[in-house]
């Protein structure tokens, strides 16, 4: 509503919307979530994203009330909820499921909370007549929800929450069960609906892609702990931890047996054996073992007629799948030392053939070293 | 299909297993209309024996305590039948399962021995043999209905519907009252019929557990037919055959839409 998220972002810095304290939760022996603390800002779109499993949802719930946790502390704007029941804390619920009430129609689903708060007819009408004009269901009021599509469902799912004017929303993998285009018309859909209304956001999901698109930061997580957290820019380009860089996106990850600094310029020595250069950086210090990460887009092919004034560190490989995406394609290479490349070629660059041999370099500023921590860490 | 004008001995069976079931009712049907005392030969067309039938206290008395009785069965058959089954439902327990079969055993137990248990039950507590007994009695074996049917329909359901009503600030009861009921609406119409008519129709259990000032209008007709068969009870039997007949038609109806419904 007012001004980019970013400015509204450092400016609420101070005081968060959510903040989680050593959260934790275990269901008997197995533990869910390991005790994490983060803060949520007000206006910001935050994701949790992570495989099936990785404690995104149990989190969630967590933070609606529909889980107690087994340690820790949830202030929502300031106040401890921690032991508050889902019907006393200022938040809703997007429910993957929709969990519309069948037995009422569209209007009377989306009144419903503001039934339950006792909010004034007036106050009440209008604050539904804002939700399904934003939300774009005119004309559909008396509809029943069982003759709506699932795009429609979604809406008035989300219609019903934010006529609460929740603190927080939380989306609980909203769109996974729309097919790919609805996904993304929803997507933009939902960016407009929350730069709108200004209301926190907190969406879980396993979809990468959709995480990427939407998100102001996004909290990776595995396993019931965080692995990184930061805005979708830093999540793809500068993983913090292996899963995240095998996790989002695709990318070529290699072991680093050894390194080499001559003249400021920082080489590496990967397990198949090849040393690649990565340009001027500095070594890092500490003795901890590395993987170089190279995302495909940061690979370029130079082409066979290059080959006399070859550069130093190309690589040459036989093309032995290529995966076309529209808008690029993957090709997938293996070279020489039998090692498999994966390499993003734009769709303006001239098509190969499978069982073609090609040369490749990378790009230095492209490859990442990523510090392996130890498993729980 | 062109089988029309062919032979075919699976229509032949079919209407033959139909007119087995039936045949003793239409008969019974008829002869409420036959101007004779004798159920052996038809004589006329008369309403006579309706109009008795009105005028005949004892019967219409039996017939208002089965309805009462099956009334107030009803009631708390769905009361406890659908708590019961949201708590079946809802709360997981280590014994769920074994609870679960254990309401179910009611149904297949032959009911002359629910009967006599009952009975004997009644006699050791001294509880006095009357409206109250038969009413419990009824219930006892309504309530496995009830259950059964609600729990199938609860089976069905979405558990994030009622999450979402706790989410927008309903109450736990609230939920239940404005979301749980109304979802389990079918079902509990269902049941109710169910139990109404099992109620109304059970002679057994009844036999044993009721009084003198209880007697239901089974009980009654089941004394008469011993001093001879009197015209009026055949017309008695009509008006039950009607009514039951149209609330089987309404359970039928209600199913369907029960179906319909189930949008998951």
């Amino acid at each position: 509503m007012n001004g980019d998220p970013k400015e509204k972002y450092e400016m609420k810095k101070s005081d968060p919307m959510v903040r989680i304290q050593d959260l934790q939760k275990s269901f008997g022996d197995f533990t869910a979530l390991h005790p994490l603390t983060l803060d949520i800002f007000a206006g910001e779109f935050l994701t949790f994203l992570g495989p099936s499993g990785c404690g995104k949802t149990t989190l969630l719930r967590m933070i609606s009330g529909f889980e107690e946790p087994t340690g820790g502390t949830i202030y929502l704007d300031g106040v401890d909820v921690t032991s508050f029941p889902p019907h006393r804390r200022d938040v809703n619920q997007v429910f993957q499921s929709y969990a519309l009430f069948p037995h009422l129609n569209v209007q009377e689903n989306i009144e419903f909370g503001l039934k339950m708060k006792k909010i004034s007819k007036s106050e009440s009408k209008s604050r539904v007549e804002q939700a399904i004009q934003l939300i774009q269901l005119q004309g559909m009021e008396r509809r029943k929800t069982t003759e709506l599509s699932g795009g429609q469902k979604q809406r008035v799912a989300m219609a019903r929450a934010i006529v609460c004017r929740p603190k927080v929303l939380l989306l609980d993998e909203p769109l996974s069960a729309l097919d790919a285009q609805l996904r993304h018309q929803m997507q933009v859909e939902l960016k407009r609906i929350q730069s709108q209304l200004g209301i926190t956001f907190v969406f879980v999901t396993h979809d990468q892609e959709e995480a990427l698109a939407m998100s102001d930061r996004i909290l990776v997580m595995n396993r019931g702990s965080v692995e990184q957290i930061g805005t979708s820019f830093e999540i793809y380009h500068q993983p913090a931890t292996p899963f995240v860089a095998s996790f989002i996106g695709s990318s070529n990850r290699m072991a680093v047996i050894e390194m080499r600094s001559d003249e400021g310029k920082l080489k590496v020595r990967v397990d198949s054996g090849r040393w690649i250069s990565l340009g001027k950086r500095e070594e890092p210090k500490s003795g901890a073992k590395f993987i170089l990460s190279v995302r495909p887009e940061g690979i370029e092919v130079v082409g066979e007629e290059s080959k006399e004034e070859s550069i130093e560190e190309s690589i040459e490989g036989r093309v032995i799948q290529i995966l076309f995406r529209g808008d690029q394609s993957h090709l997938f290479v293996r070279d020489l030392l039998g090692v498999e490349w994966r390499i993003a070629q734009s769709a303006r660059q001239r098509p190969y053939r499978v069982g073609e041999l090609i040369r490749f370099t990378i790009t230095p500023l492209a490859a990442i070293l990523i510090e392996e921590r130890n498993k729980g860490g | 299909m062109t089988l029309k004008n062919h032979f075919d001995p699976l229509k032949c069976w079919t209407w033959g297993v139909l007119l087995f079931l039936y045949f003793p009712i239409f008969v019974l049907i008829a002869y409420s209309f036959n101007d004779s005392k004798l159920n052996v030969v038809w004589k006329g067309f008369t309403f006579q024996w309706y109009h008795d039938l009105w005028r005949h206290e004892p019967l219409m008395q039996s017939a208002r305590n089965s309805l009462w009785i099956a009334s107030v069965t009803t009631f708390f058959s769905l009361i406890l039948g659908v708590g019961s089954s949201w708590f079946f439902h809802r709360y997981r327990h280590p014994f769920q399962k074994g609870l679960k079969k254990m309401i179910m055993i009611p149904l297949a137990l032959p009911e002359i021995l629910l009967g006599i248990g009952l009975l004997v039950f009644f006699a050791a507590i001294q509880f006095p043999l009357g409206f109250t007994s038969v009413i419990i009695a009824h219930i006892t074996f309504c309530l496995p209905f009830v259950i059964l049917i609600v729990l199938a329909r609860l089976s069905g359901m979405d558990p994030s519907i009622e999450e979402a009503a706790l989410d927008l600030g309903a109450t736990p009861l609230q939920a239940f009252f404005r979301v749980i009921l109304p979802y389990l609406g079918p079902a509990v119409i269902s049941s109710a019929l169910i139990t109404f008519t099992l109620s109304l129709d059970d002679f057994i259990v009844t036999y044993f557990t009721t009084g003198p000032q209880s007697q239901t209008l089974p009980i009654r007709i089941f004394g008469m037919t011993k001093v001879g068969l009197n015209p009026i009870i055949n017309a008695l039997s009509t008006i039950f055959i009607l009514v039951t007949g149209l609330i089987l038609i309404f359970i039928f109806w209600n199913k369907g839409t029960l179906n319909n419904r189930s949008d998951k």
